[in-house]
């Protein structure tokens, strides 16, 4: 392996081999284990602060 | 979920659990916290060869951190390094993490990124990923985490100065040091 020119493009590649892309994750509106982390660090429920339009 | 205080400094033993009220303004800045940054602490967590569950479990205990110290989360753009400063003390202090450094970077080692065949990703791509993953792997744990966290992260230098806990140019002097490092390491292979 000898084709690498400089030091950017070494943070190049190793930024493109992120092995986690988060953006896969799921948001906590989409997530029960975050919303049970947000639940019993504050004590209340997740959903009490959407937008009360939204729940009509 | 464990006592999480211990990343911020001693608690009462037993309240690490009980809720703390905070005002309503406060809440709604909690809230749009963890909306906002949830993923990436839990991102931040797999990346460095934590299990699913287990770095679900380092982002709950770096959001119990900031519930109680909601007030001193800082604006953008040092939030997130903020978050992330909590979460490697989260896992520093996590006994059932303790995984020792070498077993760690071993698991980096077998990483795959996460290449969709669908892009344009080529198969030379994909090997100068690994060989990069595999030279990264070969490297002192600072230099790992302070090229992850400029790499993967994408942090600017004050920002990972906020997750180290030390001054900008010492940041750039390290970051530099470890770039050339990389970059040895990948002329060696």
């Amino acid at each position: 392996m000898n084709d690498w020119p400089d030091d950017n493009d070494a943070m190049e590649f190793l930024r493109r081999a992120d092995p986690v892309d988060h953006q896969r994750f799921a948001l906590p509106q989409d997530s029960a284990v975050a919303q049970a982390t947000f639940e019993e660090i504050t004590g209340t429920p997740y959903n009490t602060g959407a937008d009360p339009g939204l729940l009509l | 979920m464990a006592c999480a205080a211990h990343a911020a400094g001693p608690c009462p033993a037993g309240a690490a659990r009980r809720p703390l009220s905070l005002s309503g303004e406060a809440e709604r800045q909690f809230r749009q916290l963890f909306d906002a940054h949830y993923r990436l602490v839990v991102a931040y967590a797999r990346r460095r060869g934590r299990t699913l569950p287990a770095a679900e479990d380092i982002a709950a205990e770096t959001f119990l951190v900031a519930w109680r110290r909601v007030g001193e989360v800082p604006p953008p753009p040092d939030t997130v390094a903020w978050l992330l400063g909590v979460a490697r003390r989260v896992m520093a202090n996590d006994r059932r993490t303790d995984i020792r450094r070498d077993k760690l970077l071993a698991r980096l080692a077998q990483l795959r990124p996460t290449t969709d065949p669908s892009t344009a990703h080529t198969v030379a791509a994909t090997r100068h990923h690994q060989v990069v993953l595999d030279a990264l792997a070969l490297l002192p744990a600072a230099q790992v985490e302070i090229l992850q966290l400029a790499a993967w992260e994408q942090l600017t230098h004050s920002q990972i100065a906020v997750v180290l806990g030390c001054s900008t140019n010492a940041v750039a002097i390290r970051l530099h040091r470890a770039r050339l490092a990389l970059n040895a390491q990948l002329m060696k292979t």
